[in-house]
C-alpha cells in the first residue's frame, strides 16, 4: 500500500470511496485499479545502480568548526568493492582476538587516506605502515592485472573491428622508437588510469552481474554457430527505404456504409454524396456550368442600405456571443463549499460505479456485481436529483456544527444560482448513468 | 539500386544515395578511365568504401581486362570492415542477378590468422612468425621425409594445404572473405588461412591489406611482387600515407639491437664452422649461386615481372654480390666489423646529425669497409641465412635489421638522415641510431610508377594540394566534396577561453598552468553533464594528458566527472585500450553514460568510430601538434623547405589539422547521427589553423562559433542537443533516389558529360 503513501490523490478517493462512504470494497476498488499496482511493482524492482563516483570520505563541517566523517554500512561495502586490500587487511585485522577494533580501523583508515592526499603538498605526517601498505598492493594489484590478463583468458570478448592490437601486430617490420610525448609515463600516473579503466568496468560490472550470466550463455551459443555481425557496423541506415510499419488492416465489410457513417455523425445533415458520378463528371458538369459566364462587375446587386445593415448585425452578433462567452465562465470563487464537496464525491462515486458497471458488463461471472452496480447506479441518479432540493438551512447546520463560521452563508439567490450551476456540473455524468441503466433494463 | 554512369551498369547496395557519393563515383570513374592518379577527399560517414567498392566492381565486372583491385587501408578493424562492405555488395549484385566471379581477401600477418593452437598462443608477432617458419620451412619439410613421422614437428594445417594444392589448384572457392571467415574456412578445410591468403593473392579480383603490404620494400618483396600493372591501386584513409611512407625507409637501431647482433654474429660464426666440417659443398653451391643469382634477377626487372623494389634500385641489380663477402666467413666478419664501427660511434656523446655519404666516408676511414658490400649485406645475409637452414629468425631480428640498415645507408643519398641522439630526453643514457627517411615520395614513387590508376582517398586531405608535393606525383582528378545537409547535424564550436575569460591553449608555456588545466577539466564536466551518453575527448600527446590527468585528480575534477559518467583512458598497451574501449561502448550501451580520454596521433583515434551514441561530443584538447623538438622532424621540415619550398609552420600547421579533423570526424556515421565538435584551444580561432580544415568541415564552422567561453559553447551546445533530440523528416535527408540519379545522369550528359558540382 505504498502506493498510497506516494500518490495523493489516490489516497483522497480510496479514503472517500472506501472508508468514508464505503460504497466499494477493498478489493474491488484495486481490482480497477491493477496496472497502477504493477507499475508501482516495477519501479519498485528497479534498484539505483551504483553511483559511478570512486567512493570517497567526505567531511561533512558541523556548527562549531568541527569536522566530523560518517562511515555508513554503504560506504564500507563500496570501499571493499573498490579495494579489495582494504577488505583484506579488514578481515585480518578486526575482530574478536585481534588487534583493532571496528572503530579504530576507521579511524586510522581515514588518517590514511587524508595523509596520501596531502602527500604531494610535502607534508611529514608519519604514515600508517598498515594502510601503505594496502596502497602499495593495489596498486601493484592494478599493474599486475594485465599481466594475468595477457596470459589468461580473455575476460570480454573484443571485437572485430575494435581489437586494436591485431594492427599492432599486423606488421612488425617497422619498430621506430616513438618520440618522448607519445611514450606512456611514470607508474603512478599509469596505475591512477588503470585504476580509472578498472573502476569503470567494475561499475558495469555490478550493474550488470544479474542478466550478464544469461547473456554471455545465449553469446556463447552464438559464437559456436556463427561468427560475429558485422552488418550493423557497416549499413547507413539513411540510405534504405523505411520500411512499411506493421500494422493491421482494418477490415470493414461495407466501406460506403462506414464512410457515410463518418460522415453522418460529424454533421448530422450532411447528404450522402452521389458517389455514382465520378469525379470527373462533376467537374466537367462545373465547368459547362461556368464555361459562358461573364460576370458583369459593373452592376450592383444590393443597395448599399442593406447591406450596411447586414453587417451591423453581424457586428452586433458577433459582440454579444463574445460577451457571453466571456460572461459564461462560471465564477467559481464563492461557488458554497457544501455544494462544492457534494457535487465532487459524486462524481467520484458515479464514475467509479460506472467504470464497475462496464468493466462487468456481458462477462458471465459478474452478472451479480453487474446487478448490485445498477442498483448503485440508480442511488447515485436519485442523490443526483436530490441536489436540486438541497437546502441551504440543512446544509447550514452542518457546516455551523463543523467549522461554526457564518461566512458561508450566502443569499438564496447566489445559493439557487450554484445549485443550477451544480445541475449543469453533473449533467454529462447523469446522462452516462442514464445511458448505462437503460443498457442495464434491455439487457436483463 | 541499379543505375547508370555513362553506360556503366553501377549496382549500389542501398535503395538511396547521397549526392556527394554520386558525384564521387563519377569523378573516380573520370580518373580511371582516363588512366590517372587522384585524390579525393570525401567527408567522414558518408559512405566513402562503398562508393568506392561499387564503382570498382562494376568496372572489374564490364570493362574486357579484368582489373585487380589493391584496396589498403590503415589499420585491421578497417580492413575487415572493408571486406564486410564487399562482401556485401558481392552478396547484393547476385540478388539482382548479376553472375560475377569474384574472389576477394584479406591479408594480414601470421599472428591475426594462425589457426595451429601450438603456435598461435604466442603473445608476440614476431615469436609467431619465428615458430611459424621452424614448422613450416622447406628445409625442415625435407629433413621431415627422412625422418619418422612425428619427429619432427610439422604444422598440420600447412601440410594439408599443400598435399591439396597439388591435386586441385584452386585452394578458395569464389566469394568474399572477411579475416574470421578465411580463419573458419581454414578451420574446416584444415589449410593455414595465411598462406592460402598469400597464395591466392595471384587469382584474387580483390586484395584488401595494409598500406605496409605494398610500401614497406622490405614486406612488398613477399607479398606483392606478382601484381599486374593495370591494378587499381586504392589507399583509403591515406591522410596519413606521407608517414608511413617515411616509416617504411626508416631504421631505428638501439644498443641492445647491437649487443643482439654481436650475440648472432657469434653465433653464425659457429654454425659456419661447424658446417663446413660436414658439408662444405653446401657453402660453395651458395657461392657459385651468388655469382649468378643477382644476373637472373636483372633479367626478371627488365622483362617488367616483378614491382622494382626500392631498397634495389636498378643500377644495382645489374652487379653481382662483390667478392669479398661472397664467402660465408668473409661475410660474417665483415659483419662484426660493421657492428663494432657502429658500436664506437654510439660512444659519443653529443648528438650527431650526418648525411648518409659522410657517414660513409667516416666508415671507410675507420674500418676500411667500402659502400659497394655494405649495399648487399641484408640480401647477402638472407642468403646466408637460406643457406645455413637456420630456424629461430627471431634471434637473428636485431642482425637483419642492422644489415637492413647497411643496405639503406649505403644506397640512398638524398632525402636521408642520420642522427645519434645519446640521449633520451636530454639526460638518460640511452643511445639510438636514427636513420631517418625524409622524403615520402621515395617509397611510393614506386608504386605511382608501375600502377596506372592510383586512388588516394580520405575524410581528410586538406589543403589538397600538399600531397601531390610530398609525394611528389601528378593527379588527374583532384576533388574535394562538401556535405549536402538539410539539418545541421554536426556542430563545431571553437572555445577560446574558459568561464573565467582566461584564454586556453595547449601551447607550451602555458599548458601546465592550473588556470588552463582547470578551465580544461570545466569544459569537460560541464559537457559531461549536458552532453548524452558518450563523450570522446583528445589530448595532443599521452605525456600531456598523462600530466593533465594527474593533475584533475589533485583538483578533484576527475571526482566531479564521475558523477555523471564513467572515465576511460587510454594506454599505450593495446590490449588494455581495446578493454577500455569495450567497457566505454557498454556505458554508452547501457545508458551510464562515459568519457574516454584518448591522444589524438594514437590507436584509437585511428579507425574507431563513435558513432551515434558512442560519441555526441568530440572535444580536442589543444592543438595536435607534433613534437617540435624532435630531431627528426626538424631534419624532415628542412629538407620540405628546401626541396618542396614547403614553409615550416605550413607543414606543422597542416599536419596538426589533418589529425585534428580526424578525430572530429569520427562521431559521424550517416545523416541521422548528430554529434558536437569542441577545438578547445585558442589558437583554433585563427583562420590558418581553420583554412587548413576540410571543406565539408569548415562551411559548417560559423563565424558566431569560433571565440566562445566555455559558459557561451554551452548554451549553444545544450540548444544544438535539444533541436537535434527531436524527430526528423525522411525526406529532409538529402538522399536521392534511383530517379533523381538518372535525371542527374541525363543533365550531366547535356553539358558535356561534366561532372556535377554540388557547392
Amino acid at each position: 500500500m505504498q502506493l498510497l503513501l506516494r500518490d495523493k490523490n489516490l489516497s483522497e478517493q480510496h479514503r472517500t470511496l472506501v472508508l468514508k462512504e464505503r460504497c466499494v470494497t477493498e478489493d474491488e476498488f484495486w481490482e480497477l485499479r491493477q496496472d497502477l499496482l504493477r507499475d508501482h511493482e516495477l519501479q519498485m524492482k528497479q534498484k539505483k545502480g551504483r553511483s559511478s563516483v570512486i567512493p570517497n570520505i567526505r567531511p561533512i563541517t558541523e556548527e562549531g568548526g568541527e569536522t566530523k566523517i560518517n562511515i555508513t554500512p554503504q560506504l564500507v561495502q563500496e570501499i571493499f568493492d573498490e579495494y579489495p586490500r582494504v577488505k583484506i587487511a579488514y578481515e585480518q585485522n578486526v575482530g574478536d582476538n585481534k588487534p583493532l577494533g571496528h572503530k579504530e580501523f576507521w579511524k586510522r583508515y581515514v588518517q590514511s587516506r587524508f595523509n596520501d592526499r596531502n602527500r604531494t603538498n610535502g607534508s611529514s605526517v608519519v604514515n600508517d605502515d598498515l594502510f601503505e601498505k594496502c596502497w602499495l598492493e593495489t596498486e601493484e594489484d592494478i599493474n599486475q592485472e594485465k599481466e594475468h590478463r595477457d596470459h589468461g583468458r580473455k575476460r570480454i570478448k573484443i571485437s572485430n573491428l575494435r581489437d586494436l592490437s591485431a594492427t599492432k601486430e599486423d606488421h612488425m617490420e617497422i619498430e621506430l622508437e616513438k618520440d618522448i610525448t607519445m611514450r606512456s609515463g611514470h607508474g603512478k600516473i599509469l596505475s591512477l588510469i588503470r585504476r580509472s579503466n578498472r573502476h569503470g568496468e567494475k561499475i558495469l560490472e555490478a550493474s550488470s552481474s544479474k542478466t550478464r550470466i544469461s547473456k554471455e550463455k545465449a553469446k556463447q551459443n552464438n559464437q559456436e554457430h556463427q561468427n560475429e555481425d558485422y552488418m550493423p557496423y557497416i549499413t547507413i541506415d539513411d540510405l534504405n527505404d523505411e520500411k512499411p510499419e506493421n500494422a493491421i488492416r482494418l477490415e470493414i465489410h461495407d466501406q460506403r456504409e462506414y464512410f457515410a457513417s463518418q460522415k453522418l455523425e460529424q454533421g448530422r445533415d450532411v447528404e450522402m454524396t452521389d458517389s455514382q458520378n465520378s469525379p470527373i463528371d462533376i467537374l466537367n458538369e462545373f465547368k459547362t456550368d461556368f464555361v459562358d459566364w461573364k460576370p458583369n462587375l459593373t452592376v450592383s446587386l444590393i443597395s448599399d442600405k442593406y447591406a450596411r445593415k447586414a453587417t451591423k448585425k453581424c457586428n452586433e452578433l458577433i459582440k454579444t456571443k463574445q460577451h457571453y462567452a466571456r460572461e459564461a465562465i462560471p465564477n467559481l470563487e464563492n461557488f458554497p463549499s457544501p455544494i462544492e464537496k457534494e457535487v465532487h464525491l459524486l462524481h467520484l462515486l458515479g464514475n467509479e460505479y460506472l467504470r464497475h458497471f462496464w468493466a462487468s458488463w456481458n462477462s458471465k461471472d459478474k452478472t451479480e456485481k453487474n446487478k448490485k452496480m445498477i442498483e448503485k447506479l440508480r442511488g447515485a441518479l436519485t442523490r443526483i436529483n436530490k441536489i436540486k432540493k438541497m437546502s441551504q438551512d440543512e446544509e447550514a447546520l452542518d457546516s455551523s456544527q463543523s467549522s461554526q463560521n457564518t461566512d458561508t452563508r450566502v443569499n438564496e439567490l447566489e445559493w439557487s444560482k450554484a445549485i443550477t450551476l451544480a445541475e449543469q456540473m453533473l449533467k454529462p455524468l447523469r446522462d452516462a448513468i442514464e445511458i448505462a441503466l437503460t443498457r442495464g433494463r434491455s439487457h436483463n | 539500386m541499379k543505375f547508370f554512369i555513362g553506360n556503366l551498369p553501377i549496382y549500389f547496395p542501398y535503395d538511396k544515395i547521397y549526392p556527394e557519393q554520386y558525384s564521387y563515383m563519377v569523378d573516380l570513374k573520370k580518373a580511371i578511365d582516363a588512366g590517372g592518379h587522384c585524390l579525393l577527399e570525401m567527408p567522414s560517414g558518408t559512405g566513402k568504401t562503398v562508393s568506392l567498392l561499387s564503382l570498382i566492381v562494376a568496372i572489374q565486372a564490364n570493362y574486357k581486362e579484368k582489373r585487380k583491385l589493391i584496396y589498403c587501408s590503415r589499420t585491421v578493424p578497417e580492413i575487415e570492415k572493408a571486406l564486410a562492405e564487399l562482401r556485401n555488395l558481392i552478396e547484393y549484385r547476385t540478388k539482382c542477378g548479376e553472375k560475377d566471379e569474384y574472389l576477394g581477401i584479406g591479408l594480414t600477418s601470421r599472428k591475426n590468422l594462425c589457426i595451429n593452437s601450438s603456435v598461435n598462443q604466442e603473445k608476440w608477432g614476431k615469436v609467431v612468425d619465428a615458430r611459424c617458419r621452424n614448422l613450416t620451412a622447406s628445409w625442415i619439410r625435407e629433413k621431415s621425409k627422412l625422418y619418422s613421422p612425428g619427429e619432427v614437428p610439422l604444422c598440420n594445417f600447412y601440410e594439408k594445404m599443400e598435399n591439396d594444392n597439388e591435386r586441385q589448384r584452386m585452394l578458395i572457392p569464389d566469394g568474399v572473405y572477411t579475416l574470421e571467415e578465411l580463419r573458419e574456412y581454414g578451420k574446416e578445410q584444415g589449410h593455414c588461412p595465411y598462406y592460402m591468403a598469400r597464395r591466392t593473392i595471384p587469382f584474387a579480383n580483390a586484395v584488401i591489406y595494409s598500406y605496409h603490404y605494398l610500401l614497406d620494400p622490405k614486406v612488398a618483396e613477399l607479398v606483392s611482387k606478382e601484381l599486374s600493372k593495370d591494378c587499381i591501386v586504392v589507399f583509403d584513409e591515406a591522410h596519413n600515407i606521407d608517414n608511413v611512407c617515411i616509416e617504411s625507409l626508416s631504421i631505428d637501431i638501439t644498443k641492445p639491437n647491437l649487443d643482439a647482433s654481436a650475440k648472432s654474429i657469434a653465433k653464425l660464426r659457429d654454425v659456419i664452422e661447424d658446417i663446413k666440417k660436414k658439408d662444405s659443398q653446401r657453402l660453395r653451391d651458395e657461392y657459385d649461386k651468388l655469382v649468378e643469382g643477382l644476373m637472373a634477377a636483372s633479367q626478371e626487372r627488365d622483362e617488367d615481372v616483378y614491382l622494382s623494389n626500392p631498397i634495389l634500385p636498378e643500377d644495382l641489380s645489374h652487379e653481382a654480390v662483390p667478392g669479398n663477402i661472397r664467402q660465408a666467413e668473409h661475410f660474417v666478419a665483415f659483419l662484426r666489423r660493421f657492428v663494432e664501427y657502429l658500436k664506437t660511434r654510439m660512444r659519443a656523446q653529443q648528438v650527431v646529425a650526418e648525411s648518409p655519404m659522410s657517414f660513409l666516408q667516416n666508415c671507410r676511414e675507420v674500418t676500411l669497409i667500402e659502400r659497394q658490400p655494405l649495399r648487399f649485406c641484408s640480401q647477402r645475409l638472407t642468403s646466408l641465412v637460406r643457406t645455413l637452414e637456420l630456424s629461430d629468425l627471431n634471434d637473428y631480428y636485431a642482425l637483419h635489421k642492422v644489415a637492413a640498415f647497411a643496405t639503406l645507408v649505403a644506397t640512398y643519398e638524398a632525402g636521408f638522415m642520420l642522427i645519434l641522439e645519446p640521449f633520451e630526453n636530454d639526460t638518460i643514457p640511452n643511445p639510438i641510431f636514427h636513420y631517418a627517411c625524409l622524403d615520402a615520395s621515395i617509397a611510393i614513387k614506386p608504386i605511382f610508377r608501375r600502377f596506372k590508376t592510383v586512388v588516394i582517398t580520405s575524410g581528410t586531405l586538406s589543403p589538397l594540394d600538399m600531397y601531390p608535393k610530398i609525394l611528389n606525383f601528378q593527379a588527374a582528378v583532384q576533388e574535394s566534396y562538401s556535405m549536402t545537409l538539410t539539418r545541421n547535424c554536426f556542430l563545431p564550436l571553437v572555445v577560446t577561453r574558459g568561464s573565467d575569460q582566461v584564454a586556453i591553449s595547449s601551447k607550451f608555456e602555458v599548458r601546465n598552468d592550473p588556470a588552463v588545466v582547470r578551465n580544461f577539466g570545466q569544459i569537460l564536466v560541464e559537457f559531461s553533464k549536458i552532453v548524452p551518453d558518450g563523450i570522446v575527448a583528445f589530448f595532443p600527446s599521452y605525456l600531456y594528458m598523462e600530466s593533465i590527468v594527474a593533475m584533475w585528480n589533485d583538483m578533484g575534477i576527475l571526482n566531479e566527472a564521475w558523477k555523471h559518467k564513467l572515465i576511460f583512458v587510454e594506454t599505450p598497451d593495446a590490449a588494455e585500450t581495446s578493454l577500455a574501449l569495450e567497457n566505454y561502448r557498454k556505458a554508452c550501451d547501457n545508458g551510464r553514460g562515459a568519457i574516454l580520454l584518448s591522444v589524438a596521433r594514437g590507436k584509437v583515434s585511428e579507425g574507431i568510430d563513435f558513432d551515434h551514441n558512442y560519441g555526441r561530443a568530440v572535444i580536442m584538447f589543444g592543438v595536435p601538434y607534433q613534437y617540435t623538438e624532435s630531431r627528426i622532424l626538424k631534419a624532415r621540415l628542412e629538407f620540405l623547405r628546401e626541396n618542396y619550398r614547403i614553409r615550416e609552420s605550413d607543414f606543422l600547421t597542416f599536419d596538426a589539422m589533418r589529425h585534428a579533423a580526424q578525430c572530429v570526424g569520427r562521431v559521424l556515421r550517416g545523416k541521422t547521427d548528430y554529434g558536437l565538435m569542441i577545438f578547445s584551444d585558442k589558437r583554433f580561432a585563427r583562420a590558418d589553423k581553420r583554412n587548413k580544415l576540410p571543406r565539408w568541415l569548415n562551411q559548417f564552422i560559423t563565424d558566431a562559433c569560433t571565440n566562445l567561453s566555455t559558459d557561451m559553447a554551452l548554451v549553444t551546445a545544450k540548444k544544438f542537443l535539444r533541436t537535434m533530440a527531436q524527430p526528423f523528416e525522411r525526406d529532409q535527408l538529402g538522399v536521392w533516389s534511383v530517379e533523381d540519379v538518372e535525371r542527374q545522369e541525363r543533365s550531366n550528359v547535356g553539358v558535356g558529360g561534366r561532372a556535377a558540382q554540388f557547392n
